[in-house]
This record gives C-alpha cells, structure tokens and sequence, in this order.
C-alpha cells in the first residue's frame, strides 16, 4: 500500500442537485463519491478532489471549443502508484454520465507538484488512444467499476 | 456547420456524409489505390468497406458542383472476430489486400474478392448482386500491447505495425503471396509508437512516438536499423505524411504543431552516411487540441489536418517554398526558417506552407483520422469520434 494511513475529512451528505445546478456542481457530485482504489474511502474524503479542483470555461473569446472542463486532482501521497487509475475512474464517471455538453472538451491533470510524476501521469490521461484502450480493457475497467460502485456511505455525516 | 475558407481562391464543400447506426468512433480510413472502394476501421470492432455509387440509370448531372454523393456500406465484416477497437485498417497498394491493427495485440490481413475496382462506375444494383467478401488470411502475432497503426510498402511486399509496446515489427508476404511472416523487429522508441507511414518509393520507414520523436529506418544488408531521429515536437507525434517524392515530411503532434521536414541532399563525398532530416518550417498553435492526423496529397500537394478540437485545415505549399527552389539556392532556407519560428505579423506570408482553409465543426467530436483520395487530389475523406465520415470536395476558383 503506497499511503497506510491517509488523512480522512469528514464530508457532508450528497446533495439533491436543483435543475438550475452549474456544471462545476454536476460534475463535482459525480466524481466525490468515487471510491480510492486503495481505501474504502471516496475521492472527496481523501482530499484528492473538491469542489476548487473543477473549473469550467466557456464562451472562450476567440475560441473554437464551445466549453473547457478543468479538472485538477492531487494524489493522496507524491509517490501513489494509482494515481493514473484514479484519473480513469474521474474520466470513466464523466463519459458514463454523459456530463460534457455537444462541443466541450475535458482537461483532466494531476495537480502540478503534489506527484513525483505528475507530468507523465497527466500525458497519459490526455493521451485519448491510450485512455481508450484502458476503459475498453476488461481487467481494468473492472478495477474501475469497483471505484465507481458507490462508497460506503457509513463515513458520511 | 460553419465553413472559413481563409484562402479565398480555395472552398471546400461536404460531399458525402456515411453514417453508422452505432455512433462508435471510427479511428482511421484507407483507400483502395483506384479509389473505388474506402474502408473503415473503429470501435465497434467492424471493417466497413464504402462504395460512391451512381444509381442505374441515373445519369450523372453535368453541373453536379452542389450535388451529394451518395455512398453505400457494401461490407461488414468482423463481427465475432474482433474483440477490440480496430485501430487501424490499411489497404495494400499492390495486391487486394487489407491490413488491420488492433488494441487486442494482433495484426490482421484480409483479402478482398471484389469487382468494385475494376469498374469506373459501379451501380448499386451491380454491386448488391456481387458484394464485395473479405476472408481473414492471417493473424500476425507478435506485439506485447494494443498495436496502433500498420502500414504496407510502396512494393505491397512489407508490411509495418506498431504498437503500445514500444516497437515496430516488419512482416513479408510469404512467396505464395498469401501470407505475411514477421521479418524483423525494430527498437529504439522508448514509449509507445502511434504511426508508422512508408516513402512512397523506397523502402524508408518512418515512425512517430509518444516520446515526441520521429524515426526514419532503413535496410542494410537484411539488418533494420534507425538511421536518423527528428525532435522538434515538444509532446506526442500522433502522425507523418511523405511528400509525392519523399524528399519531404509533414508530422503533427499533441504540442498542435504542425512540422515540415526535408531531407538533408547528400553530397557525393559522403557515400556510406545516411542522409538527415532537417526542418523546413514549424506552424505552432494549428489546431486548439492535440493534433492527430495529417495526410499530403501526392496528387494536388494539399496537406490535410484533424484534430481534438473538431476541425479539419488545408495548407498549400507557397511558390517560392517549392522543393526545387529550396534546392538550388539552399541560403534562402535559412531566413524562412527564422521567420517560422517569430510571431512577426508578416510571418504567415514568408511561410512556404500556409493555412488555406479551415472548417470549423467538421465533425461533431475529434477528427481521428483524415486521408485524400489517391486519384483526385480536390477530395479527401475524414472520421471521427462521432462515429460519422464526411467525404469532402475542394474547388478553386
């Protein structure tokens, strides 16, 4: 286990999101729930995303993306060998719930210091043949799957 | 869909749109050489074959500058076989063949039984009554890890593929011209090799890695080896085209550059050193996304691009930047090669390839993948994540 003893947050209960919720909020309930593949914890309690990590950019000026979904995570520990899986499971959430409008396009990073290789990680996640072939993998779309099934809700308050 | 012809002489027009009911991105195109038949590869794990067909007796319009084309899926083949995206799918320029790279480590070759390409203008009816059948001839083992791209030789006889694994394997066709047999495997890319692309002519290999180079190898003495390296690209090189003659090279890349490289004239003193590659001139900041796909017609000598943000652009070579001008005063390349790399507002006129045309939302989803017809240089077929080809017609006026 790369990080036995990780820092836990307490996290509040998942909200109804209202119809008029922005699509940082949409975005941010979809991925807070997803479990570590480490820790029978989710995403949010370990700090790897909050609501901060999400940006959405649109009507760029000048631009000929519709919208721009920023996503940034930090890994638990500098060293955390998952760290390629927990983007996955961030990237397996967005497309299986559909959440990018017609014409937006997602950035996802590890957030830039908090990884011995967070460069190379974030080449991978942007790397769309090699995302492809892993969530198309079956063995790794099983590790996913099991991320995604919904956390324990027991360390909710 | 907004089409910004920036060149005014040059318009593109859509002329054909094919669609498949799965909506699965389709990853890459190959035209048979005469043209008459396009196939597609992607992920829903199916080979398409697609003929433009005249209806019987129709008569083709005279003025049929607005008209569609319309175009059929004669083929479907592959269900049950491939149980992983089919990256990418390559016709042999010699023999009715097709080759197929897969995410499941094989490479594939099928053979085509069909009339299509011996007639100029297939109808429908013609068609049906005799479709085109593929058989699996072989299944090349050999990669570690999803093979991304395969590639036959100018001859037809070699065929290149290249993979996740970090290598690139060449594969003969056996003496009954019915097999291929691994011949040898080339290593030096230290991460994944996205695409593998022929000279036209020669049996030169070129190779564009996710360690942000491009390879050139060649034969000597039945031994493979690299003969030179270009960097120039600060992240992956998703794909290369060789000009009409192969003296020059467009790669593209995630950094959404746009490259062209020229072979360095080897003087006759240096027999016995391979000749190097040096640049021509770099268009940075090309497409708003990675950059995936580039095809240089041998035909009209556009050069095709498509990318992550949705869009397809032409370029055109400049009069002045024409091979023989570069060659016979070599001093001017220098400047241009300035120029190239300065934000001077002028910069775009003295570059010897510019942007001619733009289509906004040529797809809706990235542009995976982007080929010219190999007979007609005005049409080029591009794919994407939208599952959908469009069939795109350029006229000048």
């Amino acid at each position: 286990m790369d990080n036995p003893n990780p820092q836990v947050r307490c996290t509040e209960r998942r909200k109804e999101l209202s119809s008029s919720a922005s699509l940082e909020e949409k975005i941010f309930e979809a991925i807070r729930d997803i479990r570590d593949p480490e820790h029978p914890y989710s995403l949010e309690q370990l700090s790897v995303v909050d609501p901060q990590s999400i940006a959405v950019i649109q009507d760029l000026k000048g631009s000929r993306l519709k919208g721009l979904v920023k996503i940034e995570f930090t890994p638990t520990v500098p060293h955390c060998s998952l760290a390629s899986l927990i983007g996955l499971c961030v990237i397996a959430r967005i497309r299986d719930e559909n959440l990018l409008p017609p014409g937006y396009k997602l950035d996802i990073r590890v957030c830039e210091g908090t990884h011995e290789s967070d460069r190379e990680i974030t080449k991978q996640l942007r790397d769309k043949e090699r995302v492809f072939a892993a969530l198309e993998n079956k063995k790794l779309r099983q590790l996913i799957d099991d991320c995604l099934s919904t956390c324990k809700p027991v360390n909710h308050k | 869909m907004r089409n910004e012809p920036l060149g005014k002489a040059l318009q593109v027009r859509k002329k054909a749109t094919l669609t498949v009911d799965t909506k699965k991105p389709i990853w890459s195109l190959s035209w048979c050489p005469s043209a008459q038949v396009l196939a597609s590869g992607g992920s829903d794990c199916l080979i398409r074959l697609w003929v433009p067909i005249r209806e019987a007796g129709k008569q083709a319009v005279q003025s049929d500058n607005q008209q569609l084309e319309e175009w059929h899926c004669v083929a479907t083949f592959g269900s049950d076989m491939f149980p992983r995206t089919l990256r990418c799918v390559s016709f042999n320029p010699k023999l009715p063949f097709l080759a197929c790279g897969s995410f499941d480590s094989y490479v594939y070759t099928i053979r085509l039984n069909s009339s299509c390409e011996e007639r100029s203008e297939p109808n429908l009816s013609e068609i049906l009554a005799a479709p085109p059948k593929l058989q699996l001839t072989s299944t090349l083992e050999g990669h570690e890890s999803e093979v991304k791209c395969v590639a036959f030789s100018s001859s037809g006889s070699l065929l290149a593929s290249c993979s996740r694994d970090r290598t690139v394997w060449l594969w003969e066709l056996g003496i009954d011209k019915d097999d291929f047999e691994s011949s040898s495997l080339l290593e030096g890319h230290t991460q994944d090799v996205k695409y593998v692309v022929w000279h036209p002519n020669k049996e030169l290999l070129c190779s564009c890695s996710y360690d942000n180079t491009i390879r050139m190898w060649v034969e000597d003495d039945y031994d493979w080896y690299c003969c030179s390296v270009l960097s120039g690209h600060s992240s992956t090189v998703w794909a290369a085209a060789f000009d009409k003659f192969g003296e020059r090279i467009v790669t593209v890349s995630d950094d959404r550059s746009v490259i062209f490289w020229r072979q360095v004239p080897r003087r006759t003193e240096e027999i016995g050193q391979d000749p190097s590659w040096e640049t021509i001139c770099v268009l940075k900041e090309q497409h708003e996304g990675p950059i995936y796909t580039v095809d240089w017609s041998h035909q009209s000598g556009l050069i095709v691009t498509g990318g992550g943000d949705d869009a397809i652009q032409i370029y055109q070579e400049q009069p002045f930047g024409k091979t023989e001008t570069l060659e016979s005063t070599k001093e001017q390349l220098l400047p241009s090669r300035d120029i190239a790399c300065s934000d001077s507002e002028d910069s775009s006129r003295s570059e010897p390839f510019t942007l001619v045309a733009t289509i906004l939302n040529a797809h809706e989803g990235e542009v995976n993948c982007v080929k010219w017809n190999p007979q007609d240089g005005y049409v080029f077929a591009s794919c994407g994540d939208d599952g959908v080809i469009n069939i795109w017609q350029i006229s000048i006026n």
